[in-house]
């Protein structure tokens, strides 16, 4: 029985790992330990690489050129409201979706044979108290409403958090609130045969929150009036545009006149969305954007993808290896590549803006073409870009300076790594301590004597102090 | 509110905690040595007893013995010795401040312990090995006190170096003083480029007291075990007899394992600890000066204290222009460092640490690495094995 144990101690001593070492418990801990660190240090260097775009020359040519790409497509296909072959794509989507939710909506989901009749359908389903439009009302006297501008100058038409907000406010209260000349207007009383439905708070809420969206959709293709005229009709403004309007209504609620700057880009936001420059056109001014980023990100992954099959060899070839490589979201060669590309579409498009802002005012200025030209999404993304590259310049320095550190600490690690594995082969002496059990063994004695000869090798006991065979054992009992 | 402690002071608070957990086990060490010592004692003595000795042999191993083990004793002594010297040097300036330092840090017979039992002298000689004014220098100077034992207790002159050549000297005193030359430092980015070396300089210090903490419990472990097969040693061989020509063969070789046993366990008590080596010696600068034809042979021969200490300062710690540049115009402010490595203010410049990282490299490149030490050892083992 001792010796099986005995046998089955000395074949775990002798379990060694591929590295040849065989730590014992408190050296494997420290090289556990100090291995974590290492990783942590590792990581910390990899994350400054992360902030530090690794591009070449021909990635920045491929956005550059991605960008002037789109960018012509900006200038000859979005161009503006009334031109825009992308904008009557855009146009007939939204009236293609709006005849989806009329039929949506219906109660045994009639499909709508045209946009008139959907539109029909929404206006009664989605009724609300401020949808004045100025045609036989007071609003046309007062304050200059009419068909064309009642989408722009209603808050509730605002398809934003502030919409919502003085939508609910209205079906609650019935009133109806506009901007108009710089200035804050409600209208009480606004529908006579308006009701809220609903039995409480929560209920009507919901009702006001379902109206306001259902009469948004009816409206973001024109109205029923205009859909029957064939007209493209007045949809509702981009949320972009009617920011100096949300101003507006907080200052006068606050009791503050609008500034004469407010006023007038709110008079410039009224003119380009009476020429047509509403949610529809706006989406088709974001196409050209996102074909840019697609492009983009296409041509910087297939570079990758390419250069990933050039360069990793077969058998270390795997789906993580190539995503890691080719992913391109989360690198800062992809956004350096992102700017560049929307940079340069910028360019393009505000050259053309310029350019045809100065040919319509006949050498003047013309500031209602340049705003109807100008891509605000493309510029919005340009800044969008600019912003993260700042972010990252300053990310960068502090970043580099927690790397170099890192990588001097690795230095001391890896001494510290190379003195546990110096102490774990210096230690490992548990099978050569085994030689004391051997004795018990009858013919183990010799296998026993080497192995205490062997430890005390291990130990740096001076050579001569070591009895390494018999004459020696003699010699040092018999004192010759 | 409590103030936030720079890097470097997080750093060198670490250094002082893991110095003082060091102490810790080698005071344990000490404990369980005391037990093994008295298991050598007791094998020695029946060693002897079946060799017959004549008498002036059994008084030569008996001295062999005291030399072995006797730390505890010869701490003291050196304690003496150190007290008597810090008596001489008082009112002497600062040359004694790292020492003091490092003993009032430790506590003198723990610090005395540590030098005695692990230090070694720059001459590669084990500090336990020396005795009296020897083993008080070179325990002073190893633990950092090499100007204070210069002045009090006569060490010879030039071996002022070794002041900054122990491992404890660079943790707990060098670097207070080195670093006291951040406040000489105006610029921002500057203060805290050189303040990042310092914390490296800590940081690897505090690496080599985890590597020493590491082994220290290995030895631990080794002596509480090694006692116990001693113990039982004894009872085997008390029943060999004492007349070994009457021995089995078997018997015969048995015995000759236990001498090597006892050889063994005694390394246990006298090796030197890894983490507590110094880092560079000065067989490591002779073998430099012995490598060295060109012009720069003659540069080693002529700065002997300057390269070896900061040689010891620099290891393993990565530097680029700006930094050298830095740190020599940090040193050379510093007088105290100056007049430790004997070299003017003039005489010291930027020049002289790329020369010490040359020396280090040289010492990277041509020192068995690890690896290549730890597969001698598993070929060894593997023959032992076969």
């Amino acid at each position: 029985m001792y010796d099986r144990l005995t046998k089955k101690d000395v074949f775990l001593d002798l379990s060694i790992d591929n590295d040849g070492f065989d730590f014992s418990a408190s050296v494997a801990d420290a090289l556990v330990q100090a291995k974590t660190e290492l990783t942590v240090l590792n990581e910390t260097i990899d994350s400054v690489r992360k902030l530090k775009p690794d591009c070449d020359s021909l990635d920045y040519i491929l956005a550059a050129s991605s960008g002037a790409l789109c960018g012509v497509i900006d200038i000859f296909l979005v161009g503006k409201p009334s031109d825009s072959p992308v904008g009557n794509i855009t146009d007939q989507w939204f009236s293609n979706r709006t005849m989806d939710f009329a039929k949506l909506c219906h109660p045994k989901h009639k499909s709508f044979d045209s946009p008139e009749s959907a539109l029909q359908f929404l206006e009664r389903r989605f009724k609300v108290p401020y949808d004045q439009t100025g045609l036989g009302d007071a609003g046309k006297a007062v304050f200059n409403l009419n068909a064309k501008n009642h989408h722009f100058k209603s808050l509730a038409h605002n398809p934003s958090l502030f919409g919502l907000f003085f939508s609910i406010l209205d079906q609650f209260t019935n009133s109806s609130h506009f901007v108009s000349n710089g200035q804050l207007i409600a209208l009480q009383q606004a529908d006579e045969g308006w009701e809220l439905k609903g039995n409480n708070v929560t209920s009507k809420l919901f009702c006001g929150f379902v109206n306001w969206v259902g009469h948004l959709i009816s409206d973001v293709s024109g109205s029923q009036s205009s859909a029957h005229s064939g007209n493209r009709g007045m949809g509702i403004p981009s949320p972009l545009w009617t920011w100096f309007n949300d101003m507006i209504a907080i200052k006068s609620k606050l009791g503050l006149s609008a500034s004469e700057a407010e006023q007038a880009i709110n008079e410039l936001a009224l003119n380009i969305f009476q020429q047509g420059y509403d949610t529809r056109f706006q989406t088709a001014q974001a196409i050209p954007v996102l074909l840019n980023e697609l492009l983009v990100r296409l041509i910087y992954s297939i570079r990758r993808l390419l250069q990933y099959f050039a360069e990793t060899p077969k058998a270390e070839r795997s789906f993580k290896l190539m995503w890691e490589k080719c992913e391109p979201f989360s690198n800062a060669t992809v956004k350096r590549v992102l700017t560049v590309a929307h940079g340069t579409f910028c360019l393009v498009d505000v050259g053309d803006a310029v350019g045809r802002a100065f040919v319509s005012g006949a050498g003047s200025f013309n500031a209602v073409e340049f705003v109807l030209r100008i891509n605000v999404i493309g510029v919005g993304r340009f800044a969008i870009s600019l912003y993260g590259e700042t972010e990252r310049a300053v990310s960068y320095s502090s970043a580099k300076r927690e790397s170099d550190f890192a990588s001097r600490e690795i230095v001391i690690i890896e001494n510290y790594i190379d003195g546990l594995k110096l102490l774990s082969a210096k230690y490992d002496d548990t099978l050569l301590l085994t030689f004391v059990d051997d004795f018990q063994k009858s013919d183990a004695y010799l296998n026993a004597f080497g192995k205490s000869a062997a430890l005390a090798e291990l130990r740096n006991v001076p050579s001569n102090k070591i009895l390494k065979n018999k004459s020696e054992i003699d010699r040092y009992f018999r004192g010759k | 509110m409590a103030k936030k402690l720079s890097k470097l002071q997080l750093a060198q608070q670490e250094a002082e905690i893991i110095v003082k957990k060091a102490n810790a086990k080698i005071t344990e060490l000490g404990a369980h040595g005391a037990e093994l010592d008295t298991s050598l004692d007791t094998i020695q003595l029946l060693f002897n007893r079946i060799r017959n000795m004549p008498e002036e042999n059994v008084q030569r191993y008996r001295n062999q013995e005291k030399i072995r083990i006797k730390w505890k004793q010869q701490a003291r002594e050196i304690e003496l010795e150190y007290k008597k010297a810090e008596v001489q040097a008082a009112g002497q300036g600062a040359a004694g401040v790292s020492a003091g330092f490092a003993v009032a840090a430790l506590g003198p017979t723990a610090a005395m312990g540590i030098a005695t039992t692990f230090g070694v002298a720059s001459t590669g000689t084990a500090i336990s090995a020396l005795s009296g004014a020897a083993a008080t220098n070179a325990a002073l100077a190893w633990l950092g006190g090499g100007a204070l034992a210069a002045g009090g207790g006569g060490m010879a002159a030039g071996s002022a170096f070794l002041a900054l050549a122990g491992p404890v000297g660079w943790a707990i005193a060098g670097l207070s003083i080195l670093s006291s030359g951040l406040f000489l430092i105006k610029t921002r980015g500057d203060k805290e480029r050189l303040e990042n070396i310092f914390v490296h300089i800590s940081n690897r210090d505090i690496k080599s007291y985890e590597l020493a903490i590491v082994e220290l419990n290995e030895r631990i472990k080794r002596i509480i075990d090694e006692n116990q097969i001693l113990s039982k040693a004894i009872t085997q061989i008390e029943t060999f007899g004492t007349e070994y020509d009457r021995m089995s063969e078997a018997q015969q070789y048995e015995l000759g394992s236990y001498v090597n046993l006892m050889e063994s366990s005694t390394a246990l008590l006298v090796n030197p600890i890894l983490g507590l080596l110094p880092k560079y010696t000065e067989q490591d600068y002779e073998k430099l000066c012995a490598s060295d034809a060109d012009a720069s042979a003659q540069y080693f021969v002529h700065h002997k204290d300057m390269l070896i200490a900061l040689a010891n300062l620099l290891y393993k710690i990565t530097l680029d222009d700006k930094d050298k540049k830095l740190l020599a115009k940090s040193l050379k402010k510093n007088k105290e460092f100056l007049s430790t490595i004997n070299l003017s203010r003039k005489e010291f410049d930027s020049s002289d640490i790329s020369m010490v990282e040359i020396a280090l490299n040289y010492r990277y490149e041509n020192t068995a690495s690890a690896p290549r030490a730890v597969t001698a050892i598993a070929s060894a083992k593997k023959c032992c094995q076969c």
